[in-house]
């Protein structure tokens, strides 16, 4: 596949918008994988992958009500008072089970459910 | 002249996307001169959604929001009527589930390595948006690859397994990365993208650009 960096796109007039979502930043980003990294003893690696695959799933909010879970700290209050509805609340509960053994290096070892 | 590589990025959940598919083999009959390779490739417009779906009309209402219920209306009110000149029916009233997509998209994957891509993007389409069906069913998915000739049992084993689903998620990854944040989005030789379902006249200028551009070489 090449580079498509700099491809200058028209603007959406008769398509399907992924509706204004608001991505987390890079900043956002590296406080999940330290977080991560601080919690879980997962190979080098893996905390940066889960990182990468919340950043293109959920928002800002949702991304950094994740992170604040990373900590062990209940989230449904933040999430019910970010509005969220409950597939999203859900997707973020489920997040890190279900993603941990695509980020794994080595899925033959991968890893047991315990923070699942 | 040289031919031109299209990647048209497509979620089918996407009514745009259904009109810009027929609007985009419409504009490769105006240019018969040029070939055009087209590789789909895959988008979701929101993969929160569970795999079992969610009750359609409840979630477009929450996802358009009130304050644009009338230019969302207006909208509708377009593809109803472009979409009978396409060769189109849309039942939006009558749709009853917003799957998850990310199944359609690997039954799509499939059987664009079978060289039906486009033919199992339209039946995708169809099912979803005149028949109603729940395309992120896998019986429905796989009476819709039965329907290609696709061999079914080997769909649905597929469809039980993770299969491909990491590499379409490394796709959407890709062309996120590249800018793209709505469908159908189409990318000509890697060189600049035409983002809508655009009128066939306006592909067909964008094809006959590409063929003049400088050919780059994969890898």
């Amino acid at each position: 596949m090449r580079a498509l960096a700099l491809v200058p796109l028209m603007a959406l007039l008769a398509g399907c918008a992924d509706t204004a979502r608001d991505y987390p930043d890079g900043e956002a980003q590296i406080a999940f994988t330290t977080a991560c990294n601080e919690r879980f003893d997962y190979p080098e690696g893996v905390c940066a992958c889960l990182s990468e695959r919340a950043a293109g799933r959920f928002d800002r909010t949702e991304f950094a009500i994740l992170t604040h879970s990373l900590s062990g700290a209940p989230i449904r209050a933040e999430m019910e008072a970010a509005g969220l509805n409950s597939s999203v609340q859900g997707a973020i509960s489920r997040f890190v089970s279900e993603n941990l053994t695509r980020c794994w290096p080595d899925t033959e070892n991968g890893p047991d459910q315990q923070d699942g | 002249m040289a031919s031109v590589n299209v990647d048209l990025v497509l979620d089918p959940v996407c009514p745009w996307c259904w009109l810009g598919h027929r609007y985009w083999k419409a504009a490769q009959e105006l240019v018969p001169e040029i070939a055009v390779e087209t590789v789909l490739r895959p988008f979701q417009l929101d993969d929160s959604i569970p795999k079992q779906g969610v009750p359609y009309q409840a979630y477009m209402k929450a996802r358009i929001g009130e304050d644009a219920q009338g230019r969302f209306k207006a909208m509708r009110a377009h593809l109803e009527e472009a979409g009978p000149k396409a060769g189109i029916v849309f039942n939006f009233d009558e749709i009853t589930t917003r799957p998850n997509t990310m199944d359609a998209h690997r039954v799509i994957r499939w059987a664009q390595g079978q060289g039906q891509g486009e033919e199992a993007a339209e039946a995708v389409f169809k099912a979803y948006f005149e028949e109603r069906r729940d395309i992120g069913a896998a019986d429905e998915l796989v009476a819709i690859a039965e329907a290609i000739g696709l061999e079914g049992d080997v769909v649905r084993d597929l469809l039980a397994s993770n299969r491909d689903t990491a590499e379409i998620e490394r796709e959407e990854r890709f062309f996120r990365s590249l800018g793209v944040a709505g469908v159908p989005c189409f990318i000509f030789n890697g060189a600049f993208a035409v983002s809508g379902a655009e009128a066939p006249e306006t592909l067909a200028d964008a094809i006959r650009k590409a063929s003049t551009l400088p050919q780059e070489h994969e890898e």
